[in-house]
Protein backbone atom coordinates (compact mmCIF):
# COMPACT_ATOMS: atom_id res chain seq x y z
CA UNK A 1 0.00 0.00 0.00
CA UNK A 2 2.52 2.59 -1.19
CA UNK A 3 0.81 6.23 -0.81
CA UNK A 4 1.54 8.26 -4.05
CA UNK A 5 1.54 11.53 -1.78
CA UNK A 6 5.02 10.40 -1.22
CA UNK A 7 6.06 11.31 -4.82
CA UNK A 8 4.59 14.29 -5.07
CA UNK A 9 5.61 17.30 -6.22
CA UNK A 10 5.07 18.99 -3.17
CA UNK A 11 7.27 16.36 -1.63
CA UNK A 12 9.82 16.81 -3.84
CA UNK A 13 9.61 20.85 -3.38
CA UNK A 14 10.33 20.26 0.28
CA UNK A 15 13.12 17.93 0.02
CA UNK A 16 14.79 20.49 -2.66
CA UNK A 17 14.76 23.39 0.21
CA UNK A 18 13.22 25.52 -2.96
CA UNK A 19 12.32 28.57 -0.90
CA UNK A 20 8.80 29.99 -0.30
CA UNK A 21 8.19 31.83 -3.75
CA UNK A 22 5.09 33.37 -1.86
CA UNK A 23 7.11 36.57 -0.56
CA UNK A 24 8.75 37.06 -4.14
CA UNK A 25 5.13 37.28 -5.83
CA UNK A 26 3.46 39.55 -3.02
CA UNK A 27 6.39 42.19 -4.22
CA UNK A 28 5.68 41.55 -7.77
CA UNK A 29 2.05 42.14 -7.19
CA UNK A 30 2.11 45.20 -5.07
CA UNK A 31 4.42 46.83 -8.61
CA UNK A 32 1.16 45.76 -10.26
CA UNK A 33 3.45 42.87 -12.22
CA UNK A 34 0.31 40.61 -13.86
CA UNK A 35 2.52 37.77 -14.18
CA UNK A 36 2.92 37.23 -9.97
CA UNK A 37 -1.28 36.94 -10.89
CA UNK A 38 -0.76 34.49 -12.96
CA UNK A 39 2.00 32.29 -11.08
CA UNK A 40 -0.22 32.58 -7.80
CA UNK A 41 -3.15 31.52 -9.50
CA UNK A 42 -1.59 28.59 -11.18
CA UNK A 43 -0.04 27.44 -7.01
CA UNK A 44 -3.31 27.78 -5.39
CA UNK A 45 -6.28 28.04 -8.05
CA UNK A 46 -6.78 23.68 -7.11
CA UNK A 47 -6.46 23.97 -3.54
CA UNK A 48 -9.07 26.95 -3.51
CA UNK A 49 -11.17 25.12 -5.52
CA UNK A 50 -11.75 22.61 -3.55
CA UNK A 51 -11.70 24.13 -0.40
CA UNK A 52 -14.31 26.37 -1.51
CA UNK A 53 -16.16 22.98 -2.47
CA UNK A 54 -15.86 22.02 1.24
CA UNK A 55 -18.97 24.87 2.12
CA UNK A 56 -20.60 25.15 -1.21
CA UNK A 57 -23.13 22.22 -2.75
CA UNK A 58 -22.11 23.19 -6.68
CA UNK A 59 -18.76 23.73 -8.23
CA UNK A 60 -19.76 26.64 -10.13
CA UNK A 61 -20.56 28.68 -7.30
CA UNK A 62 -17.01 27.26 -5.79
CA UNK A 63 -15.50 28.83 -9.31
CA UNK A 64 -17.25 32.45 -8.90
CA UNK A 65 -15.85 32.97 -5.73
CA UNK A 66 -12.37 31.77 -6.57
CA UNK A 67 -12.49 34.08 -9.22
CA UNK A 68 -13.95 36.93 -7.22
CA UNK A 69 -10.94 36.30 -4.98
CA UNK A 70 -8.07 36.92 -7.29
CA UNK A 71 -9.92 40.07 -9.15
CA UNK A 72 -10.46 41.03 -5.32
CA UNK A 73 -6.25 40.34 -4.74
CA UNK A 74 -5.45 42.34 -7.92
CA UNK A 75 -7.82 45.22 -6.86
CA UNK A 76 -5.82 45.13 -3.27
CA UNK A 77 -2.17 44.58 -4.31
CA UNK A 78 -1.15 47.38 -3.68
CA UNK A 79 -2.18 47.44 0.17
CA UNK A 80 -0.50 43.27 0.53
CA UNK A 81 1.54 43.24 3.41
CA UNK A 82 4.79 41.55 2.79
CA UNK A 83 4.78 40.37 5.83
CA UNK A 84 1.90 38.00 5.94
CA UNK A 85 0.68 35.41 4.42
CA UNK A 86 -0.59 35.58 0.79
CA UNK A 87 -1.94 32.08 0.71
CA UNK A 88 -3.57 32.29 4.22
CA UNK A 89 -5.48 36.04 3.28
CA UNK A 90 -6.65 33.83 -0.22
CA UNK A 91 -8.00 30.46 1.59
CA UNK A 92 -9.61 33.10 4.45
CA UNK A 93 -11.63 35.34 1.50
CA UNK A 94 -12.56 32.19 0.12
CA UNK A 95 -13.62 30.70 3.37
CA UNK A 96 -15.60 34.44 4.47
CA UNK A 97 -17.09 34.42 0.69
CA UNK A 98 -18.31 31.28 0.57
CA UNK A 99 -19.91 31.48 4.30
CA UNK A 100 -21.72 34.68 3.08
CA UNK A 101 -22.90 32.91 0.02
CA UNK A 102 -23.79 29.69 2.23
CA UNK A 103 -25.98 32.32 4.51
CA UNK A 104 -27.40 34.14 1.40
CA UNK A 105 -28.55 30.83 -0.22
CA UNK A 106 -30.20 29.88 3.61
CA UNK A 107 -32.01 32.69 3.70
CA UNK A 108 -33.55 32.57 0.46
CA UNK A 109 -34.22 28.58 0.68
CA UNK A 110 -35.59 29.14 4.59
CA UNK A 111 -37.83 31.92 3.08
CA UNK A 112 -39.26 29.00 1.12
CA UNK A 113 -39.82 26.17 3.80
CA UNK A 114 -38.77 25.32 7.02
CA UNK A 115 -35.08 25.21 7.06
CA UNK A 116 -33.00 23.51 9.73
CA UNK A 117 -29.56 24.25 9.89
CA UNK A 118 -26.90 21.42 8.53
CA UNK A 119 -23.33 21.45 9.47
CA UNK A 120 -21.11 24.23 7.49
CA UNK A 121 -18.52 21.91 6.52
CA UNK A 122 -18.63 18.77 4.23
CA UNK A 123 -16.18 16.35 3.28
CA UNK A 124 -15.60 15.18 0.13
CA UNK A 125 -17.89 12.44 -1.85
CA UNK A 126 -17.16 9.00 -2.13
CA UNK A 127 -16.07 9.84 -5.78
CA UNK A 128 -13.41 11.49 -4.95
CA UNK A 129 -11.81 8.75 -3.15
CA UNK A 130 -12.21 6.25 -5.58
CA UNK A 131 -8.91 5.70 -6.06
CA UNK A 132 -7.83 5.84 -2.58
CA UNK A 133 -6.42 2.74 -0.52
CA UNK A 134 -8.97 1.01 1.96
CA UNK A 135 -6.82 2.54 5.02
CA UNK A 136 -7.43 6.20 3.10
CA UNK A 137 -11.36 5.18 2.55
CA UNK A 138 -11.12 4.45 6.31
CA UNK A 139 -9.16 7.52 7.31
CA UNK A 140 -11.65 9.72 5.42
CA UNK A 141 -14.85 8.51 6.91
CA UNK A 142 -13.04 8.64 10.60
CA UNK A 143 -12.34 11.97 10.07
CA UNK A 144 -15.65 12.68 8.93
CA UNK A 145 -16.65 12.08 12.36
CA UNK A 146 -14.63 14.36 14.18
CA UNK A 147 -16.16 17.77 15.26
CA UNK A 148 -16.52 20.24 12.31
CA UNK A 149 -13.36 22.57 13.20
CA UNK A 150 -10.97 19.82 13.56
CA UNK A 151 -11.56 18.49 10.40
CA UNK A 152 -11.22 22.05 8.79
CA UNK A 153 -7.95 22.40 10.52
CA UNK A 154 -6.64 19.01 9.96
CA UNK A 155 -7.52 19.46 5.95
CA UNK A 156 -5.63 22.70 5.93
CA UNK A 157 -2.73 21.57 7.57
CA UNK A 158 -2.44 18.60 6.42
CA UNK A 159 -4.03 18.40 2.82
CA UNK A 160 -3.35 21.76 1.75
CA UNK A 161 -0.10 22.41 3.66
CA UNK A 162 -0.68 26.17 5.53
CA UNK A 163 1.51 26.47 8.53
CA UNK A 164 -0.90 26.73 12.05
CA UNK A 165 -0.40 30.83 11.67
CA UNK A 166 -1.89 30.51 7.92
CA UNK A 167 -4.91 28.43 9.52
CA UNK A 168 -5.46 30.92 12.51
CA UNK A 169 -5.93 33.81 9.74
CA UNK A 170 -8.00 31.22 7.91
CA UNK A 171 -10.33 30.42 10.72
CA UNK A 172 -10.34 33.43 12.51
CA UNK A 173 -8.59 31.78 15.85
CA UNK A 174 -5.72 31.82 17.46
CA UNK A 175 -2.83 29.92 16.53
CA UNK A 176 -2.94 27.59 19.50
CA UNK A 177 -6.38 26.59 19.58
CA UNK A 178 -5.36 25.33 16.11
CA UNK A 179 -3.27 23.62 17.78
CA UNK A 180 -5.27 22.29 19.86
CA UNK A 181 -7.54 21.23 17.30
CA UNK A 182 -4.98 19.23 14.94
CA UNK A 183 -3.97 17.15 18.40
CA UNK A 184 -7.05 16.40 19.28
CA UNK A 185 -8.10 15.97 15.65
CA UNK A 186 -4.80 13.70 15.40
CA UNK A 187 -5.54 11.81 18.34
CA UNK A 188 -9.10 10.53 18.22
CA UNK A 189 -8.12 8.97 14.27
CA UNK A 190 -5.38 7.18 16.40
CA UNK A 191 -7.58 5.71 19.03
CA UNK A 192 -9.88 4.67 16.06
CA UNK A 193 -6.91 3.16 13.92
CA UNK A 194 -6.16 0.71 17.21
CA UNK A 195 -9.64 -0.49 17.61
CA UNK A 196 -9.00 -1.32 14.37
CA UNK A 197 -5.89 -3.10 14.43
CA UNK A 198 -7.08 -5.08 17.93
CA UNK A 199 -9.84 -6.32 15.57
CA UNK A 200 -7.81 -7.48 13.13
CA UNK A 201 -5.91 -9.23 15.22
CA UNK A 202 -8.43 -10.98 17.33
CA UNK B 1 5.36 26.12 -0.93
CA UNK B 2 3.88 23.25 1.52
CA UNK B 3 4.89 24.66 5.11
CA UNK B 4 4.12 20.54 6.33
CA UNK B 5 6.42 17.41 6.42
CA UNK B 6 4.46 14.47 5.28
CA UNK B 7 6.40 12.18 7.23
CA UNK B 8 6.04 13.55 10.76
CA UNK B 9 3.08 16.27 11.96
CA UNK B 10 3.93 19.72 12.53
CA UNK B 11 6.26 20.53 15.73
CA UNK B 12 4.15 22.82 17.30
CA UNK B 13 1.98 19.57 17.41
CA UNK B 14 4.82 17.22 18.49
CA UNK B 15 5.88 19.69 21.05
CA UNK B 16 2.55 19.38 22.65
CA UNK B 17 3.04 15.35 23.45
CA UNK B 18 5.50 14.37 25.87
CA UNK B 19 5.10 11.05 25.35
CA UNK B 20 7.37 10.05 22.77
CA UNK B 21 5.55 6.79 21.91
CA UNK B 22 2.44 8.78 21.52
CA UNK B 23 4.66 11.38 19.44
CA UNK B 24 5.68 8.37 17.36
CA UNK B 25 2.05 7.68 16.99
CA UNK B 26 0.20 10.73 16.28
CA UNK B 27 3.38 10.71 13.64
CA UNK B 28 1.69 7.77 11.98
CA UNK B 29 -1.28 9.28 12.19
CA UNK B 30 0.09 11.94 9.88
CA UNK B 31 1.05 9.82 7.11
CA UNK B 32 -1.68 7.67 6.85
CA UNK B 33 -4.04 10.26 6.29
CA UNK B 34 -1.70 11.14 3.00
CA UNK B 35 -3.92 8.00 2.15
CA UNK B 36 -6.94 9.66 2.78
CA UNK B 37 -6.21 13.05 1.13
CA UNK B 38 -9.54 13.98 -1.42
CA UNK B 39 -8.61 13.70 -4.59
CA UNK B 40 -8.51 17.14 -6.76
CA UNK B 41 -11.03 18.97 -7.93
CA UNK B 42 -9.50 19.63 -10.92
CA UNK B 43 -11.51 21.27 -13.84
CA UNK B 44 -8.84 22.43 -15.70
CA UNK B 45 -11.34 23.69 -18.83
CA UNK B 46 -13.43 25.87 -15.88
CA UNK B 47 -9.89 27.37 -14.37
CA UNK B 48 -8.22 28.22 -17.78
CA UNK B 49 -11.73 30.12 -18.61
CA UNK B 50 -11.16 31.44 -15.26
CA UNK B 51 -7.78 32.64 -15.77
CA UNK B 52 -9.00 34.61 -18.56
CA UNK B 53 -11.21 36.16 -17.16
CA UNK B 54 -9.24 37.28 -14.46
CA UNK B 55 -6.37 38.45 -16.39
CA UNK B 56 -9.14 40.35 -19.04
CA UNK B 57 -10.38 42.49 -15.28
CA UNK B 58 -7.23 42.90 -14.35
CA UNK B 59 -5.58 44.01 -17.20
CA UNK B 60 -8.60 46.70 -17.99
CA UNK B 61 -7.97 47.57 -14.41
CA UNK B 62 -4.10 48.07 -14.55
CA UNK B 63 -4.34 50.21 -17.53
CA UNK B 64 -7.00 52.59 -15.85
CA UNK B 65 -5.04 52.97 -12.83
CA UNK B 66 -1.65 52.50 -14.62
CA UNK B 67 1.52 51.86 -12.12
CA UNK B 68 4.71 52.70 -13.79
CA UNK B 69 5.98 49.24 -14.26
CA UNK B 70 2.35 48.24 -15.99
CA UNK B 71 2.57 51.28 -18.44
CA UNK B 72 6.23 50.61 -19.24
CA UNK B 73 5.39 46.66 -19.83
CA UNK B 74 2.30 47.65 -22.02
CA UNK B 75 3.65 50.17 -23.81
CA UNK B 76 7.18 47.76 -24.63
CA UNK B 77 4.90 44.64 -25.73
CA UNK B 78 2.54 44.65 -28.37
CA UNK B 79 1.46 41.15 -26.85
CA UNK B 80 2.41 39.41 -23.66
CA UNK B 81 3.02 35.94 -24.40
CA UNK B 82 3.32 34.16 -20.88
CA UNK B 83 5.31 31.44 -20.66
CA UNK B 84 5.57 29.84 -17.39
CA UNK B 85 7.93 26.83 -18.07
CA UNK B 86 9.00 24.50 -20.11
CA UNK B 87 6.68 21.50 -18.55
CA UNK B 88 4.93 20.13 -21.02
CA UNK B 89 1.25 20.90 -19.65
CA UNK B 90 2.14 24.47 -18.74
CA UNK B 91 0.31 27.20 -19.91
CA UNK B 92 0.69 29.70 -22.70
CA UNK B 93 -1.06 32.98 -22.81
CA UNK B 94 -1.28 36.12 -24.88
CA UNK B 95 -3.16 39.10 -23.86
CA UNK B 96 -3.34 42.03 -26.78
CA UNK B 97 -3.15 45.39 -25.08
CA UNK B 98 -6.47 47.68 -25.92
CA UNK B 99 -5.79 50.05 -29.02
CA UNK B 100 -3.78 46.61 -30.97
CA UNK B 101 -4.21 43.33 -32.48
CA UNK B 102 -1.89 40.58 -32.85
CA UNK B 103 -1.49 37.84 -34.91
CA UNK B 104 -0.21 34.30 -33.72
CA UNK B 105 0.54 30.99 -35.08
CA UNK B 106 -0.36 27.66 -32.59
CA UNK B 107 1.80 24.80 -32.62
CA UNK B 108 -0.45 23.44 -35.12
CA UNK B 109 0.24 25.76 -37.43
CA UNK B 110 -3.25 27.07 -37.47
CA UNK B 111 -3.30 30.97 -37.13
CA UNK B 112 -5.07 33.45 -35.08
CA UNK B 113 -6.04 37.16 -35.54
CA UNK B 114 -6.98 38.21 -31.64
CA UNK B 115 -9.06 42.06 -31.61
CA UNK B 116 -7.97 44.13 -28.72
CA UNK B 117 -8.21 43.34 -25.68
CA UNK B 118 -8.31 39.36 -26.09
CA UNK B 119 -6.67 36.97 -24.14
CA UNK B 120 -6.13 33.57 -25.61
CA UNK B 121 -4.60 30.34 -23.78
CA UNK B 122 -3.15 26.61 -24.71
CA UNK B 123 -1.06 24.65 -23.30
CA UNK B 124 2.14 24.19 -24.44
CA UNK B 125 1.95 21.06 -25.41
CA UNK B 126 -1.36 21.86 -27.37
CA UNK B 127 -3.70 19.12 -25.78
CA UNK B 128 -6.72 19.41 -23.91
CA UNK B 129 -7.07 18.67 -20.59
CA UNK B 130 -7.53 15.54 -19.08
CA UNK B 131 -7.14 12.13 -20.17
CA UNK B 132 -8.14 10.12 -22.69
CA UNK B 133 -10.53 11.14 -25.88
CA UNK B 134 -10.42 14.62 -24.51
CA UNK B 135 -6.82 14.81 -24.13
CA UNK B 136 -6.22 14.34 -27.48
CA UNK B 137 -8.54 17.59 -28.85
CA UNK B 138 -6.26 20.83 -29.94
CA UNK B 139 -7.58 23.21 -27.25
CA UNK B 140 -7.75 27.50 -26.78
CA UNK B 141 -9.29 29.06 -24.03
CA UNK B 142 -10.53 32.60 -25.20
CA UNK B 143 -11.69 35.68 -23.42
CA UNK B 144 -11.90 38.24 -26.25
CA UNK B 145 -12.76 38.35 -30.05
CA UNK B 146 -10.94 36.49 -32.55
CA UNK B 147 -10.82 34.49 -35.50
CA UNK B 148 -9.23 31.38 -36.50
CA UNK B 149 -7.76 29.50 -39.66
CA UNK B 150 -7.64 26.27 -38.44
CA UNK B 151 -5.29 23.83 -39.85
CA UNK B 152 -7.12 19.99 -41.23
CA UNK B 153 -5.86 17.70 -38.81
CA UNK B 154 -7.14 14.35 -37.28
CA UNK B 155 -7.23 15.99 -33.90
CA UNK B 156 -10.19 18.44 -32.98
CA UNK B 157 -9.80 21.45 -32.24
CA UNK B 158 -11.77 23.19 -29.97
CA UNK B 159 -12.01 26.45 -28.90
CA UNK B 160 -13.89 27.40 -25.04
CA UNK B 161 -15.27 30.37 -23.94
CA UNK B 162 -16.65 30.95 -20.45
CA UNK B 163 -19.95 29.95 -21.60
CA UNK B 164 -19.37 28.02 -24.86
CA UNK B 165 -17.74 25.38 -26.69
CA UNK B 166 -17.07 25.76 -30.33
CA UNK B 167 -15.69 22.26 -32.20
CA UNK B 168 -14.36 22.08 -36.02
CA UNK B 169 -11.49 19.85 -37.75
CA UNK B 170 -10.43 22.89 -39.84
CA UNK B 171 -11.77 25.86 -41.15
CA UNK B 172 -11.96 29.95 -40.84
CA UNK B 173 -14.52 31.41 -38.22
CA UNK B 174 -14.39 34.13 -35.89
CA UNK B 175 -15.43 33.98 -31.72
CA UNK B 176 -16.70 36.88 -29.71
CA UNK B 177 -17.09 36.27 -25.93
CA UNK B 178 -16.50 38.62 -23.23
CA UNK B 179 -17.84 37.99 -19.96
CA UNK B 180 -17.56 40.81 -18.63
CA UNK B 181 -20.00 42.30 -21.18
CA UNK B 182 -21.99 39.82 -20.86
CA UNK B 183 -22.71 39.47 -24.47
CA UNK B 184 -22.60 35.91 -24.49
CA UNK B 185 -20.69 33.80 -27.33
CA UNK B 186 -21.10 35.00 -30.64
CA UNK B 187 -19.62 32.59 -33.49
CA UNK B 188 -19.92 32.93 -37.45
CA UNK B 189 -18.46 30.59 -40.16
CA UNK B 190 -16.56 32.43 -43.06
CA UNK B 191 -15.48 28.56 -44.58
CA UNK B 192 -15.95 24.66 -43.64
CA UNK B 193 -18.26 23.69 -40.51
CA UNK B 194 -18.27 24.37 -37.03
CA UNK B 195 -20.56 23.16 -34.23
CA UNK B 196 -21.42 24.95 -31.17
CA UNK B 197 -22.80 24.01 -27.93
CA UNK B 198 -23.18 26.04 -24.32
CA UNK B 199 -20.39 24.66 -21.81
CA UNK B 200 -23.05 22.41 -20.13
CA UNK B 201 -24.59 21.01 -23.30
CA UNK B 202 -22.59 18.12 -24.37
CA UNK B 203 -25.31 16.97 -26.91
CA UNK B 204 -27.32 19.74 -27.83
CA UNK B 205 -24.50 21.05 -30.94
CA UNK B 206 -26.02 23.19 -33.66
CA UNK B 207 -23.98 22.88 -36.91
CA UNK B 208 -22.73 26.11 -38.87
CA UNK B 209 -21.82 26.50 -42.68
CA UNK B 210 -20.30 29.53 -44.30
CA UNK B 211 -22.28 32.78 -44.17
CA UNK B 212 -23.70 31.53 -40.90
CA UNK B 213 -23.58 32.92 -37.26
CA UNK B 214 -25.18 31.75 -33.73
CA UNK B 215 -25.19 33.05 -29.94
CA UNK B 216 -24.61 31.40 -27.11
CA UNK B 217 -26.14 34.11 -24.89
CA UNK B 218 -24.95 34.99 -20.99
CA UNK B 219 -28.18 33.71 -19.31
CA UNK B 220 -29.35 30.49 -22.29
CA UNK B 221 -26.75 27.48 -22.12
CA UNK B 222 -27.81 26.55 -25.52
CA UNK B 223 -26.72 27.59 -28.68
CA UNK B 224 -29.62 29.85 -30.99
CA UNK B 225 -30.39 28.30 -34.50
CA UNK B 226 -27.73 29.29 -37.43
CA UNK B 227 -29.25 32.94 -38.74
CA UNK B 228 -26.95 34.17 -42.02
CA UNK B 229 -24.54 37.08 -41.93
CA UNK B 230 -22.33 38.18 -44.94
CA UNK B 231 -18.99 36.49 -44.99
CA UNK B 232 -17.57 39.48 -45.29
CA UNK B 233 -18.86 40.68 -42.22
CA UNK B 234 -17.11 37.90 -40.15
CA UNK B 235 -14.30 39.79 -37.47
CA UNK B 236 -14.10 43.08 -39.18
CA UNK B 237 -12.25 44.34 -36.84
CA UNK B 238 -9.38 42.08 -39.23
CA UNK B 239 -9.30 45.10 -40.91
CA UNK B 240 -9.76 47.71 -38.94
CA UNK B 241 -13.95 47.73 -38.86
CA UNK B 242 -16.13 47.80 -36.18
CA UNK B 243 -19.15 46.18 -36.61
CA UNK B 244 -21.95 45.55 -33.88
CA UNK B 245 -25.69 44.27 -35.12
CA UNK B 246 -28.63 44.98 -32.73
CA UNK B 247 -26.56 45.13 -29.89
CA UNK B 248 -27.11 46.95 -27.23
CA UNK B 249 -25.17 50.51 -26.71
CA UNK B 250 -22.87 50.11 -23.66
CA UNK B 251 -21.60 46.58 -25.51
CA UNK B 252 -20.94 48.83 -28.30
CA UNK B 253 -19.14 51.78 -25.88
CA UNK B 254 -17.19 49.02 -24.92
CA UNK B 255 -16.05 47.93 -27.84
CA UNK B 256 -15.05 51.12 -29.08
CA UNK B 257 -13.28 51.50 -25.62
CA UNK B 258 -11.14 48.42 -26.85
CA UNK B 259 -10.62 49.36 -30.16
CA UNK B 260 -9.23 52.82 -29.76
CA UNK B 261 -8.22 52.53 -25.84
CA UNK B 262 -9.95 55.41 -24.46
CA UNK B 263 -12.51 55.49 -21.98
CA UNK B 264 -15.98 56.47 -22.61
CA UNK B 265 -19.30 57.33 -20.39
CA UNK B 266 -22.16 57.32 -20.66
CA UNK B 267 -25.02 59.53 -19.67
CA UNK B 268 -25.99 58.72 -15.85
CA UNK B 269 -29.49 57.16 -17.26
CA UNK B 270 -28.90 53.26 -17.52
CA UNK B 271 -31.11 52.63 -20.23
CA UNK B 272 -29.70 54.50 -22.51
CA UNK B 273 -26.64 51.68 -22.24
CA UNK B 274 -29.73 48.94 -22.84
CA UNK B 275 -30.78 50.94 -26.25
CA UNK B 276 -30.24 48.50 -29.07
CA UNK B 277 -28.02 49.81 -31.95
CA UNK B 278 -26.40 48.55 -35.07
CA UNK B 279 -23.38 50.10 -36.36
CA UNK B 280 -21.14 48.71 -39.51
CA UNK B 281 -17.62 50.38 -40.32
CA UNK B 282 -15.95 48.29 -42.65
CA UNK B 283 -12.73 49.57 -41.96
CA UNK B 284 -10.71 52.30 -39.65
CA UNK B 285 -12.23 55.49 -38.88
CA UNK B 286 -11.23 58.14 -36.54
CA UNK B 287 -12.61 57.90 -32.97
CA UNK B 288 -14.07 61.18 -33.84
CA UNK B 289 -16.56 60.13 -36.73
CA UNK B 290 -17.50 57.00 -34.25
CA UNK B 291 -18.66 59.03 -31.29
CA UNK B 292 -20.70 61.39 -33.77
CA UNK B 293 -22.65 58.75 -35.31
CA UNK B 294 -23.38 57.23 -32.03
CA UNK B 295 -24.32 60.78 -30.59
CA UNK B 296 -26.29 61.89 -33.79
CA UNK B 297 -28.37 58.42 -33.90
CA UNK B 298 -29.21 58.37 -29.77
CA UNK B 299 -29.55 62.43 -29.81
CA UNK B 300 -26.87 63.08 -27.04
CA UNK B 301 -23.75 65.12 -26.86
CA UNK B 302 -20.05 64.11 -26.25
CA UNK B 303 -17.38 66.03 -25.24
CA UNK B 304 -13.63 64.99 -24.72
CA UNK B 305 -12.47 65.45 -20.68
CA UNK B 306 -9.55 65.33 -18.97
CA UNK B 307 -9.97 61.19 -18.07
CA UNK B 308 -11.58 60.42 -21.69
CA UNK B 309 -14.93 61.01 -23.61
CA UNK B 310 -18.64 62.01 -22.11
CA UNK B 311 -21.85 61.79 -23.61
CA UNK B 312 -24.68 63.74 -22.13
Amino acid sequence: MRSTYGVSPIHMLLNSETPDPFPDWTRRLRQSDPAALTCVFDATHDGLVGYALRFLRDAASAHDIVQATFIKLWEHRESLDPDRSMRGWLYQTVRNMALTRLRDDRRHEASLAGWEDPPVWRDPGPEALLEASELGRAMAAWMAELPERQREALTLSRFEGLSHEEIATVMDIAPRTVNNHLVRGLQALRARLQVEHKQELT
Amino acid sequence: MNNNSPDTAPDSVRASVSDPIEREALDAVWRALAEAKPARYVDADASAAMLSVITAATTARARRRPSPLFGLAAAAALVMAVGFSARPGAWTTVTVPLADRAQITLPDGSEVDLDAGTTLRYRQDFRGWGWGAGARVRTVALEGSAFFKVVSAAQPFEVHSYNAVVRVLGTEFSVDARKDDQAGTMVAVAEGRVSVRGSGEADATVALTPGERSVVADAQETATAASSISVDRVAPWRTGGLVVIDEPLRQFVRAVERRYGVSITLPADRSVGERRATFYYPTAVPIERVLSDLATTQQLRWSRQADGYVFE
